[in-house]
């Protein structure tokens, strides 16, 4: 048993005819955010999904919470909260019946105050059925229910996919409370990686299905950098002092280094640029090997 | 449970007032105004029938199975919840029917017996029709299920004219009775099959 980490996940594999999540092996610790990110279809939502036992896994180990997690014995679901991308409640409940519904549901763990003071602060009404609800409100109230029952892990499938930039700081900011009680943890997938450089502690990279970067968000970006040279300058780089490369339309070249300091002082003549996580999926995304 | 009781009967509000509305109107209609009170209890389990299907519709459009699986609910919790849904609305049918039928029998003089038979027997047939199509929409969802919705809905009405325009000789009262004593057990059984049924279906459906 492993107290330290929310999430272990070891050699995770599952195939559909047309796509295969291959090997995955990694950990989240406790008190951590960590983003899972990769373009459309790279396996996030189904990593997820395998994570929470709505897909069985073709091969792998998954523990949660310190546990082996047993999808068919829902007691270790009390301490998780899920937020998918639509709802999940039927449309012609409230806010109100939602409370009723989940305090008979986590009996004993629901905060009816907590949650009334979430629909508040989200400005989501009590009466109002969930069909008259924007996407916003829908994600706001899937956040409320995954948090009054005061879990100890959150998983978010593109929570904050589709909201306004508004909107999406309350949930950030709500995010980082909840962080800071040093037990809980966050994992959630999305494409919009600002929100994932405001709050993420860690990044996980997916790419056809598989885990090809993971770590702490500053050094993956204080590592990672851009070299941007001419194709003189680019003769006289050694294929393993870069990543990837891209050639540009109009002659030269465009370099992913992961050792910039390194990098610079090899060759002070190329320029050097920081290399945002958008930029660094697009190079392993489009970008060529070497 | 309770809570998966609460959010049906809470989602299917408006629709559970449409459907007392519809019976009643059903009743005064066919019940007092033509004394045909067996037509109606039947026609208020056959609305018991889409109340469960209506739910489940609801709960498949709306993703809640995936969302429900990712609280405290066991799967068997998730599929016993729409079986005790159905169950109530059956039972809810039947005092129903028999509500009708004492009014028949205080201002039409209808034989209360037979009406407590009449809706007897409904109830159990809309529970085996619940027992046969549960386990298939469980399975196959209600968009892939709803060619058999069809089929069970159709064949015992092509069966009873086939039947009737074979000209077979009624059956012996004494068969009927049978039927009608052991009908009871039988639609229970199924029901309690069907359930086990459901959980694994859905246990493939849903891992």
């Amino acid at each position: 048993m492993d107290m330290e980490n929310a999430i272990k996940v070891e050699h995770l594999s599952k195939s559909y005819p047309g796509f295969a999540l291959r090997d995955l092996t990694f950990s989240i610790p406790r008190g951590c955010i960590v983003g899972l990110i990769g373009e459309n279809g790279a396996g996030k939502t189904t990593t997820l999904h395998a994570i929470l036992g709505l897909v069985s896994a073709d091969e792998g180990k998954i523990e949660l919470l310190g546990a082996p997690y047993d999808p068919r014995n829902p007691a270790l679901r009390r301490r998780i909260g899920v937020v998918f991308e639509d709802c999940g409640f039927p449309p012609h409940l409230t806010c109100r019946s939602v409370d009723r519904m989940l305090r008979r549901l986590y009996r004993g763990l629901w905060d009816a105050d907590a949650f009334a003071g979430y629909c508040r602060r989200f400005n989501l009404p009590g009466d109002k059925e969930l069909r008259n609800f924007s996407r916003g409100m829908k994600t706001k109230l899937s956040i409320a229910a995954a948090l009054a029952h005061r879990p100890e892990l959150l998983i978010l499938d593109e929570p904050t996919g589709g909201l306004d930039p508004i909107v999406r700081e309350e949930i950030l900011d709500l995010f980082s409370e909840f962080i800071q009680d040093e037990r809980n943890s966050i994992l959630f997938s999305t494409h919009i990686t600002t929100d994932l450089e405001k709050i993420a502690d860690e990044i996980l990279f997916l790419h056809e299905g598989r885990l090809i970067l993971s770590g702490s968000k500053d050094e993956l970006i204080y590592d990672h950098a851009v070299a941007r040279c001419t194709s003189a300058q680019f003769a006289d780089i050694a294929p393993e002092e870069y990543l990837r490369r891209r050639r540009l339309p109009g002659g030269g070249e465009e370099l992913l280094v992961d050792n910039r300091q390194q990098f610079a002082l090899r060759h002070p003549g190329v320029v050097l640029d920081r290399a945002g996580i958008d930029e660094i999926m697009l190079f392993y995304v489009k970008g060529e090997e070497k | 449970m309770s809570a998966l009781l609460y959010k049906d009967l809470r989602n299917l509000r408006r629709y559970i007032v449409q459907l007392l509305a519809i019976c009643l109107a059903f009743g005064l209609i066919f019940g007092i105004s033509n004394g045909n009170f067996y037509f109606v209890s039947g026609y208020a389990e056959m609305l018991s029938l889409m109340l469960v299907l209506n739910s489940m519709a609801y709960d498949e459009q709306c993703g809640w199975y995936r969302c429900a699986l990712t609280m405290p609910i066991s799967r068997k919790m998730l599929v016993g919840g729409k079986y005790l849904l159905g169950l109530i609305s059956v039972v809810g049918g039947m005092i129903y029917a028999l509500l009708l039928s004492a009014v028949g029998t205080i201002f039409f003089s209808t034989s209360f017996l037979e009406a407590l038979c009449a809706s007897g027997a409904s109830s159990c047939v809309a529970l085996i029709l619940m027992s046969v199509l549960l386990p298939a929409l469980f399975r196959y969802g209600t968009e892939k299920a709803r060619l058999l919705m069809v089929l069970i809905f159709l064949l015992p009405v092509l069966l009873v004219l086939l039947l009737s325009r074979l000209g077979l000789p009624a059956p012996d009262p004494s068969l009927l009775i049978a039927l009608l004593i052991a009908l009871p057990f039988v639609s229970v059984a199924m029901y309690l099959l069907s359930f086990l049924l459901s959980v694994r279906w859905f246990q493939i459906k849903l891992p």
